[in-house]
């Protein structure tokens, strides 16, 4: 039973940082490439979808839930990955709903890959306030 | 932004609790190297998909976790369909995974079994659902029983 239990740690183990790994080499391309968004006074929310991505009306009522103190000091941006193909590319995304968080340097401080809830959206749209 | 909104809506936390429960399970379950417990587990799936209000994780949730106020209801517009159809997906996984197990395949049984708690996972962390997936590329395809389509909303 101990090889078994140390065999599923190792392969959550295992999964868990490929997904960081994958997470993090993304933020930094992000970040060395300084796409589109630029500086901006305010942060960004960048948030991929269409409408063949079924989890994205799901995401889209995420973000209506967020506080208003909240979204007022953001800029949210709507981008359609089928019909902007080549922003979509530039930004490396390879699933939907991927929303991007950046600051007001422009740089990408954080990714979420498929649907976040508004709760832990609200929680990083904080530290880049 | 004007939305085009649905009526139809699915409770994400119930699905989220599902989710949990068969990867838990069906960890337990590899853990005690215990074919019973997984086909516990695929039996419940089965169940839960064929009649949906009889689903044991699901009423785990309905009727004790929410009303105790352990987790949130989280109701989002949604078709349940594909939800329905990628638990029922999940569960011949295990099914097989335990017919494999039971004629000495161990490796394989295990394998299928490490599939269904590798795609739960992933939806019920990144909320991204392989079998809905399935199911809207087969609505796409046209084919008959695979009728709704993502609900889509007004930019």
């Amino acid at each position: 039973m101990l090889d078994r239990i140390l065999l599923s740690l190792a392969l959550i183990a295992l999964l868990f940082v490929a997904y960081r790994l994958v997470q993090r080499r993304h933020l930094v391309r992000l970040r060395a490439a300084r796409l589109r968004v630029g500086q901006s006074p305010q942060p960004s929310l960048l948030y991929f979808w269409s409408d063949h991505c079924a989890p994205c009306v799901t995401q889209e009522q995420f973000l209506r839930q967020l506080p208003e103190q909240v979204t007022r000091q953001i800029r949210i941006e709507q981008i359609d990955a089928e019909k902007e193909s080549e922003t979509a590319a530039r930004y490396g995304i390879f699933t939907l709903p991927t929303t991007m968080l950046v600051d007001r340097q422009g740089s990408v401080r954080h990714v979420n890959y498929g649907l976040i809830d508004a709760r832990k959206l609200a929680s990083q749209l904080e530290s880049v306030l | 932004m004007e939305r085009q909104t649905s009526e139809r809506r699915v409770d994400h936390a119930a699905l989220k609790v599902n989710q949990a429960f068969i990867i838990t399970l069906l960890l337990l379950a590899f853990v005690l190297d215990s074919w019973p417990i997984a086909a516990f587990v695929g039996a419940v799936m089965l169940l839960g998909t064929a009649a949906p209000a009889l689903g044991l994780f699901q009423q785990v949730y309905r009727y004790l976790l929410r009303p105790a106020g352990i987790v949130k209801a989280q109701v989002v517009v949604d078709n349940p369909e594909p939800h329905r159809f990628a638990q029922g997906l999940g569960g011949a996984f295990v099914a097989l995974s335990v017919v494999a197990l039971l004629v000495g395949q161990t490796l394989l049984g295990w394998i299928l079994a490490w599939i269904v708690i590798v795609l739960a996972a992933l939806n019920l962390f990144l909320g991204f659902c392989a079998g809905c997936f399935v199911y809207y590329q087969l609505n796409r395809l046209g084919l008959p029983g695979f009728d709704r389509q993502p609900i889509t909303s007004e930019h």
